[in-house]
């Protein structure tokens, strides 16, 4: 016997594997900007400082890499950039992938009290923290570029902006939130039932910024490689080159900084691993989010 | 044909695991993974067939097993069972917090879950914020809530506190904002669980009144389940009885009440009360035993109404030590679970009990000088406590029936229909 009937949603065990639904979260899109308005609320209530703590936190770490790196690998004698410079732009650049990245991955552990109570997408969520950390991550930007503008006025230091370049910035925060979200998404699946990886990826993030050119630069990496190519020198070569993260921070510098070079095929390299980690992400939070209940 | 039909469960399984997820999992996962691989099904790996809720080694539970049902639109369906016998875990499968293992469900219509009020309120934001937050987590539109707003601060009653942080609200005042924000969603097909069991009387009686005009009125279905026999036969048509997972029986409320209370009464026929399985509390006392007496202390199956009785109740230390402040309390339901009297010695007596370190066993004994009962069919529930833990509670510990007895003296009685309690009175004219 056929029902004659149309219903509105079968809710079946099986779920097909590639159905993102993403229509459905933008019907949610009222609730991603609450959660927005949520997430940067709850930041700075009953903090003395407030909103500040966005500058704050890059300009501190950025005065400690300065201090503990700037001097040992003699940056400034390599480049014609000022070293805080260059450890700025590393930061501010590394702070939106690594807050996605950190954000995104308890998401179903973190929301387990909402989410075994009511059913609205789950992708919402951390969509959502994408979006607060673009503001946070503007904010830090705009520093950067006060920062940068103060060198140039009282440092006597040149303007190396490339105008070309500047037309890229949207692209490479794109880059960044994909490849955020999508290791995001993976960890925060495999979280709800083996929260071996909640612990893992705390110092992850960590490491994988050793491995990345916020603290060296490529060029240095590839000095080094070439005096030692068989040791460190060259397995350092190897890890930054391969790191997706990368080309986007390096893309980053070469808008304000002339001695690096945009390199279109890197960044290429870059989107396509950023897709990949995505939409595998996606669909893997997708098929996780029906269950996850039980285990968590 | 089926036009009418809002909710229609076919074959529906939940499985759950047993016992703690750890390197076991992954062993089991990889096992399960393996067993796909060969083309077969998870209910071929576990073995659905079986009738028993534990399958195999016992590591998988059924938590619902075959569930069949139908649910008609402006239909409200109340849903009742023990703890236990899956009807939370139907609403989540229902409302998608979580998938089932096998079947499926066909819905027809927008469902909102309210599984609990107020779902994602957030301490730092304000009243309004909240309002707003919650309403889109429940699925509104920010236009649809920002229409509703004044409705929705007016059944709350929050008024001057919309701009101030949630937490600085009463526990009271949190719960009626959510129930507000909830009350005022347009779904076509409404879940509700026991949010009624909080809240003040006269707010219970403001939600159940939303919700008969919900269903009423507006013609939208309610699924609501709730342990208060009294709530569920004033609000809705139909009902549902989980036991064990299965489906018991469903038609209309007055007579599944009665089937759900034989559920109990089933296994409460017996005096011996320390064979009783389903009980609450930590079991540091337990009631070991019941027993019915006359003035002449003799055993009775049945009491009259106006005679003088007593129960007399046997309870036992599990490990004899020193308890101070002891409650402990009988309380008489009618056949629809009401509570028409409540016995408690801190209440009679003005204080609580403290027991020496020696005792093994005591008693207890409720006296009646005359049972104000109507002839029917009755039973008690007994609780012991003290002020912070529950040692023992036994809902349905055992049956009282009564007999139309000599109340009035003047060899009559009202009719046992309408008046099952009696009051001692006289008129004058």
């Amino acid at each position: 016997m056929k029902e004659q009937k149309n219903w509105t949603e079968i809710i079946t065990p099986e779920r097909k594997f590639f159905s993102l639904k993403l229509n459905e979260v933008l019907d949610y899109w009222d609730l991603i900007l609450l959660f927005v308005r949520r997430d940067f609320v709850s930041f700075y209530k009953q903090t003395i400082l407030g909103p500040a703590w966005y500058v704050l936190q890059p300009l501190i770490q950025t005065c400690i890499y300065a201090l503990m790196f700037g001097s040992a690998f003699k940056i400034a004698k390599e480049t014609s950039v000022p070293s805080f410079l260059f450890y700025l732009s590393g930061t501010v650049s590394w702070w939106y992938f690594a807050q996605s990245v950190t954000k995104t991955s308890n998401t179903f552990t973190a929301n387990a009290h909402i989410f075994g109570k009511v059913y609205f997408p789950r992708l919402t969520v951390p969509f959502s923290i994408l979006i607060s950390n673009l503001i946070g991550f503007s904010i830090q930007f705009f520093l950067f570029i006060c920062i940068y503008t103060g060198y140039i006025f009282f440092g006597g230091f040149e303007s190396q902006i490339g105008l070309n370049e500047i037309l890229w910035i949207p692209v490479l925060i794109i880059n960044m939130a994909m490849l955020g979200l999508g290791i995001g998404l993976i960890i925060s699946s495999l979280t709800t039932k083996y929260k071996d990886f909640q612990q893992f990826i705390g110092f992850g993030v960590q490491l994988l910024m050793f491995a990345s050119p916020v603290i060296l630069p490529i060029s240095i990496a590839e000095k080094m490689s070439n005096e030692n190519p068989e040791g460190w020198g060259g397995l350092l070569k190897t890890v930054l080159e391969y790191n997706p993260m990368s080309p986007i921070i390096e893309g980053f510098r070469s808008v304000f900084f002339t001695d690096y070079q945009f390199d279109i095929n890197r960044i290429g390299y870059s989107l396509s691993i950023g897709f990949i980690l995505f939409i595998f992400g996606a669909l893997l939070f997708r098929k996780t989010e029906q269950n996850f209940m039980d285990t968590v | 044909m089926s036009d009418d039909i809002a909710i229609k469960v076919e074959g529906l399984y939940k499985q759950y695991r047993l016992g703690v997820i750890g390197a076991d999992t992954l062993k089991d996962d990889l096992k399960l993974a393996l067993a796909k691989l060969r083309g077969k099904s998870l209910a071929d790996v576990y073995d659905i067939q079986g009738n028993d809720r534990m399958v195999g080694d016992s590591e998988y539970v059924y938590a619902l097993q075959d569930v069949n049902f139908e649910v008609k639109k402006g239909e409200i369906l109340g849903i009742i069972g023990k703890n236990g016998a899956g009807k939370s875990t139907l609403l989540k499968i229902l409302s998608k917090v979580t998938g089932p293992t096998k079947g499926q469900i066909k819905v027809d219509g927008r469902i909102a879950s309210l599984l609990e009020v107020g779902t994602g309120f957030h301490p730092e934001l304000t009243g309004r914020e909240n309002i707003f937050l919650n309403g889109a987590i429940l699925g509104m539109k920010k236009p649809e809530i920002r229409k509703k707003l004044d409705e929705i601060v007016d059944f709350s009653g929050i008024g001057k506190y919309l701009d101030t942080p949630v937490k600085r609200y009463s526990s009271g005042m949190m719960v009626r904002l959510g129930f507000a924000v909830a009350a005022h969603l347009e779904p076509e097909i409404l879940i509700v669980d026991e949010v009624l069991a909080v809240g003040d009387a006269e707010f219970q009686k403001r939600c159940i009144g939303k919700m008969n005009d919900v269903s009423k009125n507006q013609g939208r279905t309610v699924l609501f389940v709730s342990h208060n026999m009294a709530s569920v036969m004033e609000l809705c048509d139909r009902g549902l009885l989980m036991q064990h997972g299965t489906v018991h029986s469903t038609g209309k409320v007055s007579d599944i009440i009665p089937a759900y209370l034989n559920v109990f009464r089933a296994e409460a026929l017996t005096s011996e009360l320390h064979t009783l399985k389903t009980r609450n509390g930590n079991g540091k006392i337990q009631f070991h035993r019941v027993q019915l007496m006359d003035q002449e202390n003799s055993v009775i199956d049945f009491a009259l109404s106006g005679q003088k009785m007593k129960f007399k109740v046997t309870l036992k230390v599990h490990k004899p030590q020193e308890f101070k402040q002891i409650h402990i309390s009988l309380r008489v339901v009618d056949s629809n679970d009401v509570t028409l009297f409540h016995l408690s010695n801190s209440v009679a007596n003005g204080k609580e009990v403290s027991i020496n370190k020696d005792t093994d066993e005591f008693d207890v004994e409720f006296h009646l000088d005359k049972l104000p009962l109507n002839s029917g069919k009755y039973h008690f529930h007994l609780f012991c406590s003290d002020l912070q833990e529950v040692y023992d509670e036994l809902n349905f510990a055992g049956e009282l029936n009564v007999e139309g007895g000599n109340f009035y003296k003047s060899g009559k009685l009202p009719p046992a229909s309408t008046s099952s309690f009696l009051v001692d009175y006289n008129v004058t004219i």
